[in-house]
Parts: C-alpha cells; sequence; structure tokens
C-alpha cells in the first residue's frame, strides 16, 4: 500500500490495472486445467498460440502506428486467452491466431491501446472467426448442448453432468462450476465488478423461464440455458470488461440486464449456436449511451430536488 | 452493518506498532520557531527581535485568531515567514530556548460553565483544532450560531499510520470527557459523542471500556470517516458538530491549570523511519528533530498532516504547527505507481463520499477545451478526501481533476 508518487496522495492502494489483468490471467488460466486433463496438451498449444499470436500483433501494430510497446498491463494476453477459451477442444491453430490477430490489429490498436477500445477486443475476433469459419467455430467430436438446444432438441446431459465441463463445447467454458469459483475469485479480488453478470444472469434465467427453447418445465430449461454454450463465461469474462462496460452502478445493471436478454433473443433467433461475441459487441456500442442517459437522468433528478428544497 | 451510504475505502491501517508505546515527550530543542497564525502585522504581536521572553510569555495577540504564548523561555532571534507542513507558509517567532530562562506561573482561571468564557479561554489558550487548524473558539462560535446540538470529539485518525488523536484519547479519558461537556455547554450541543472511524479499532488502540464506551460512534472503519458520520447523524434530525481531541485535551489544562497550549502530539511513522512514535512536541518544533528522534533515513520523504491529502515537507527547519498530526516518513525508494490510460472501472466514483463521478469529470476535461459547466456535475461538492486517487488502479489523479472542474464551474 505505500506506494511513492510526486503528489498527494502519497498512499495509494496497491491495485493496479496491471494487478487487475494478472488476476484476469490467473483464472483464464485456471479455465484450462480441466480441459487439458480432458483432451490433452493440445488444449495448452490452442492457448499459447492464441496469447502469441495476440502479443506479436499489438507490438506488430505498435511498430507501425510508431507508438510505445508496452505489453505490462498484459490486456493483450486477457484478450488472447479469452480466445482461446473460446475455441473448441480439436481447432486448428490457425483460427486462433487469426481471431487473436484481428483482435489486436482491428478493434484495439487503431482505437489506441487499453482504456480507448469501444469493443471488447476478444469479442471482435470470436466474431470475426464465427462469421468467416463457422464450421472450425463449432465442430465437436459430438454434438454440444448448445447445439442441440438450437435444433430445439433435449441435450443427452443432464444438468448436473454440465457442472465439469465433461459436454462437447469450446474449451474454457464448459465447466460451470470452475466458471463459478474463478467469477468469486475475481470478484473477491475486485478485479471484475459483480453487478454486471450478477444482472446479466438474471436476466438471461428469467428470459429462459418464461420462454423455453424446448419441451420442459422453467426450471429445467433454465438450468439448460444457464450451463450450455458460453453464457457464464461471457457473463464472467467479456461483460465484465471495464474499458468496454458502462462506469456507472445503474448503467451497469442496465447493461447486464439488455445483454442478458439479446443474448437469449440470439440464442433463439440467431443462426449461430454460440453468439456472445456479437452480444457483448452490440452491448458495448450501447454502453456509452446508457452511461450517458444515466449521468444526465441522475443530474435532472437532483436539479429537480435542489429546486424543490 | 449493511450501510446505505455509499463511498469509502478501506485501507490497512498500520497504527499497531505506534500505539503499542506511551506518547513520548521530546526535549525543547535549541531552536524553535513558533507559529503566530493570523499576527502579520507587528501590532499584532507582542515581541521584537533581541526580547528575552520568558515560558508562556505572550508572543502575539492578533484580534481574528488565536494568541499565542512561548512554549519555552528564551531569546527572540526575529519574526520569519516559515513554510507551513501542510499548506503555504506561516509567520513565526523564532526564539532560541534557554532552560535557565524560568517560567511564567500559571493559575487556573477558574471557572464555570459560562458560554462565553469558554470561547474566550480557548482563544487566549491558543487553542487550535487539529483535524483542520481552524482555532477552537472559532468553532465553537460556528457551532452555537448553527445551533449544533450534537458534538462529538473527533478522533477519526481514518489515514493510515495516523494515530495521534486515538492516543491522546488513550491517556486523556477523563480529560477529553470532561471538555467535551464543557465544549457543548460552550455551544449548546445537548449529546456528547466520540466519533472514531471504527468502534473496534477505538477499543483496541485507545483501550476504551466503560462509560467512554457508550459514547463511541463511528465512521464504519472507512477512509473518509465523517462524511458518513455525520450524514447518518442528520438523517436522524440532528445537527452534527465535531472538536479535534488534541484541542479538548489542551482545553482541560487550560481550565484545570490555565496553562495555554505549547506542545502537540505528532505521530512518526513510515516505512522510512525506524522507531514509530507519538511524540508531544513543542509548538514550533522543526521538522527535523523529529525525523532525528525517531531515525529517520537520510533520502526519506516526510510527508506532513496526512499520508492522503498533506504535503512533502522539503525544508527540515519546517516548523511544527497544531495541525501537524503526522509525518509519514517515505523510504526513497519506495515503488512508484505505473500511470495507465483510465479504464472505465468505475472504482472513483464508487468510494467517492459526495457522489461526484471523478472519472466523468476528468473525461468531460480532457475532451473538451471549454468543458460546459452544466454538465460538471457535482463537481462543487468535493471534500478533497483524494480517496479517488487513492483507489485508482491506473494511477491517475482524479481528485485534481475533480478540484479543476469545480474552479471551472465557479468561474461559470
Amino acid at each position: 500500500m505505500m506506494i511513492r508518487t510526486k503528489t498527494a496522495p502519497f498512499l495509494r492502494t496497491e491495485e493496479s490495472v496491471g494487478s487487475m489483468m494478472r488476476d484476469m490471467l490467473l483464472a483464464l488460466a485456471a479455465l484450462l486445467i480441466l480441459p487439458t486433463v480432458h483432451y490433452g496438451v493440445s488444449v495448452l498449444k490452442l492457448a499459447a498460440v492464441s496469447v502469441a499470436a495476440c502479443v506479436l500483433a499489438e507490438i506488430a501494430g505498435c511498430l507501425v502506428a510508431k507508438r510505445e510497446i508496452n505489453i505490462s498491463e498484459l490486456s493483450p494476453m486477457v484478450t488472447g486467452m479469452v480466445i482461446a477459451a473460446m475455441m473448441p477442444p480439436g481447432a486448428p491453430y490457425w483460427l486462433p491466431a487469426a481471431a487473436g490477430a484481428f483482435a489486436v490489429l482491428a478493434a484495439r490498436i487503431p482505437f489506441g491501446s487499453t482504456g480507448h477500445t469501444p469493443f471488447n477486443p476478444a469479442a471482435a475476433g470470436l466474431a470475426f472467426a464465427t462469421v468467416f469459419w463457422p464450421g472450425e467455430m463449432f465442430r465437436y467430436a459430438q454434438q454440444s448442448p448448445a447445439a442441440a438446444l438450437k435444433a430445439g432438441l433435449k441435450p443427452e446431459a443432464v444438468p448436473s453432468e454440465m457442472l465439469w465441463g465433461l459436454t462437447a463445447g469450446p474449451v474454457g467454458t464448459t465447466a460451470a462450476l470452475v466458471i463459478a469459483a474463478c467469477g468469486l475469485f475475481l470478484f473477491v479480488r475486485r478485479a471484475a465488478n459483480w453487478q454486471i453478470p450478477f444482472w446479466f444472469l438474471v436476466s438471461a434465467a428469467v428470459f429462459a423461464a418464461l420462454f423455453p427453447r424446448i419441451l420442459v418445465p422453467p426450471l429445467t430449461s433454465v438450468k439448460y440455458e444457464m450451463l450450455s454454450g458460453s453464457l457464464l463465461f461471457c457473463a464472467v469474462f467479456m461483460m465484465t470488461d471495464p474499458v468496454t462496460a458502462p462506469r456507472t452502478v445503474s448503467g451497469g445493471a442496465l447493461y447486464g440486464l439488455l445483454g442478458g436478454i439479446l443474448l437469449m433473443l440470439m440464442r433463439r433467433f440467431g443462426v449461430y449456436e454460440q453468439s456472445a461475441g456479437f452480444t457483448v459487441l452490440l452491448m458495448n456500442a450501447a454502453a456509452p449511451l446508457i452511461d450517458g442517459a444515466v449521468c444526465s437522468l441522475q443530474a435532472e433528478r437532483r436539479r429537480g430536488r435542489e429546486k424543490e428544497e | 452493518m449493511i450501510s446505505i451510504f455509499s463511498g469509502g475505502v478501506r485501507l490497512e491501517q498500520k497504527k499497531s506498532r505506534t500505539m503499542k508505546n506511551r506518547i513520548e515527550t521530546l526535549p525543547a530543542p535549541k531552536i524553535i520557531a513558533v507559529p503566530l497564525p493570523g499576527a502579520q502585522t507587528s501590532a499584532q504581536r507582542c515581541v521584537r527581535e533581541g526580547d528575552v521572553v520568558l515560558r508562556y510569555s505572550q508572543l502575539s495577540m492578533p484580534i481574528r485568531n488565536v494568541a499565542v504564548c512561548a512554549p519555552a523561555g528564551g531569546k527572540v532571534l526575529g519574526i520569519r515567514a516559515m513554510p507551513h507542513p501542510v499548506s503555504g507558509t506561516v509567520d513565526c517567532a523564532v526564539i532560541e530556548t534557554d532552560e535557565a530562562a524560568g517560567e511564567i506561573r500559571l493559575e487556573s482561571p477558574g471557572m464555570g460553565a459560562e458560554p462565553d468564557e469558554i470561547i474566550r479561554l480557548s482563544a487566549a489558550a491558543g487553542i487550535i483544532d487539529e483535524y483542520d487548524g481552524i482555532p477552537l473558539f472559532k468553532k465553537l462560535k460556528r457551532f452555537r450560531r448553527l445551533k449544533i446540538d450534537w458534538l462529538a470529539a473527533n478522533v477519526l485518525d481514518d489515514e493510515p499510520y495516523v494515530c495521534s488523536g486515538l492516543a491522546v484519547l488513550k491517556e486523556n479519558r477523563a480529560a477529553v470527557r470532561a471538555e467535551l461537556e464543557l465544549a457543548a455547554a460552550a455551544c449548546g450541543a445537548s449529546e456528547r459523542k466520540i466519533a472514531v472511524a471504527s468502534e473496534m479499532r477505538a477499543r483496541h488502540y485507545a483501550r476504551i471500556s466503560g462509560a467512554e464506551s457508550d459514547m463511541l460512534v463511528s465512521g464504519g472503519g472507512i477512509y473518509p470517516a465523517w462524511p458518513r458520520l455525520l450524514r447518518e447523524q442528520q438523517l436522524h434530525g440532528r445537527r452534527p458538530g465535531l472538536v479535534g481531541v488534541q484541542a479538548l485535551a489542551a482545553l482541560y489544562e487550560a481550565v484545570e491549570q490555565g496553562r495555554p497550549q505549547v506542545s502537540t502530539v505528532v505521530t512518526v511513522s513510515g516505512e522510512g523511519a525506524k522507531e514509530w512514535k507519538n511524540l508531544r512536541v513543542l509548538l514550533g518544533t522543526p521538522v527535523g528533530e523529529l525525523l532525528a528522534a525517531c531515525g529517520a533515513e537520510k533520502d526519506a520523504v516526510a510527508v506532513a498532516g496526512s499520508p492522503i491529502t498533506g504535503g512533502v515537507v522539503t525544508d527540515p527547519e519546517t516548523p511544527v504547527t497544531a495541525d501537524t498530526r503526522c509525518l509519514v516518513v517515505l523510504p526513497a525508494d519506495a515503488p512508484e505507481k505505473k500511470v495507465f490510460p483510465c479504464i472505465g472501472c468505475g472504482r472513483c466514483a464508487r468510494v467517492c463520499p459526495m457522489r461526484i463521478l471523478p472519472w466523468y469529470l476528468q473525461r468531460q476535461l480532457q475532451e473538451n477545451r471549454y468543458p460546459d459547466p452544466q454538465k460538471l456535475y457535482r463537481a462543487e461538492k468535493c471534500c478533497r478526501c483524494n480517496a479517488c486517487s487513492v483507489v485508482c488502479p491506473s494511477g491517475l489523479s482524479p481528485a485534481e481533476a475533480v478540484a479543476r472542474a469545480a474552479e471551472i464551474k465557479e468561474r461559470g
């Protein structure tokens, strides 16, 4: 806590952007443990390729833009790890490399580096890969629960089996319990705020209970929707990105609520079985508007109150 | 207890090491530079260069500020403007102390609880509130005018390292309680409390028990503690006021023995100092003496007033004033916080006790050369607690942006 600066305050908390990103990386790395046990070392190679692609793209981009190369805050690596976690286990190595390069070169470098990106780079990279190579992005050994639900079928796995990541799906997103534990770690360490995922999951769950995609009781529908696909992962690791999410507390709640509904609508009416990347991108676009609206609303309410006084 | 009040940040306290020992009295140094607040003209001062003064003889008697007495006898070397440890400069009477100089015999004024008498005595005894540097008599007068009905001794010490208030409370419990009664009588307050940042911490550090323990009110263990504390009282329909605990202890001495305030308790701690102590020093003692007494490193940086809102002391000759509650010594090789662009985590807004959105103001100022004052929401409410800068993970200083925004708003 004792950190020196030139001006007051002379004490600052030790938390920094670097430490937040480090926690994020740690949580993302923990997600890869179970898949490595299931699918072998190829998962780790996938992650390594993805991270390397992002870091190299960052360095190349900075060189071209004649900007100082600074990867000490680790955010390109976080982007790489998020992309890796969203890849299918047997993905060819060029797929995460392409997604990572697009994420950094198209969604990060042109806007300036950390803190200035209007869209989550990882989400942009995933959307890019999904649009160009949907076949590769959703190729699993067996039918994934998300694909079954998309086809209007009941997944073969029961919800309790989906907790441990035994079902088909993107590498880092199938073990719901591990994601929940990582989420808890991030919230406790305050590397991510808990309000956005909370409201995101609440609205998605309510939507799933009200409009089940398959003929099951509402509660079963909620369980399947929550545990299938990348919903949980998206809630914890992508919606919480502070740069692209609203900064006000009530704005964050609105962002989460709308994001949950949007994701469920995409699952129902969209083309792809995974549309988390698109949801995040669309919500990112709305985030500044939400913040602006919340700020001016609060200001008006206060002005009204002051006039009354 | 879950509170509806937002804001504040929990910080590691680092007080135990200092609170282990009793307050230590530092002997009078060779040269002291006694601050004479409000005595800019010679007409308001009672001494000239070359005068020999006794201990407790009058040094200044300004109309709108406290009277100051000599903390030690000796020869007046001159009146000089010295750097104030917290901000700006202050006129000081530089005295070469002489142990053989003797002192003026003091007598208890033997007074009742007449409000005017108490206020007059606190002006004559030169008592200054250590938390904000406002003379006690002015504070009491203002409280009386505002019809304060809830008065608390300010023992917050909500910043890390600082524990001079807690130490004074620990060693002068009865005195603080008695003078709280008196101060409350002076401003007409019916309820008397002891305001602490956290009850548990106060019990632990200041060994509070019995009657005092019922008087404790806490600010929830956060920094800054006072906005929440006062707002809670206001919600209960009270008009709250805070008086520094050291000022109360000084008032006790003035009432009982007729002794003016000539000393203050300063916490000297921080990783750059070998020993962490609460020192009772004469007003005007050079800061360098305190640092030497605690074995501070040579090239260490000393921060006076508060580690969060205070300023760096560059001149070791800087005198200790009544509102110098602490000297935090930072080692020269302390790591510097890396600066990143704002990532929009919103932490600054969450810790702000005044519900300002520092990130929003900072963005407004960055994006527009001439920002619209209408859009600088609540900037004028800033209480300068610097909590937003403390928590910023990007190492930025949103507090500076808020201050600038407030300035722009004021100019319109």
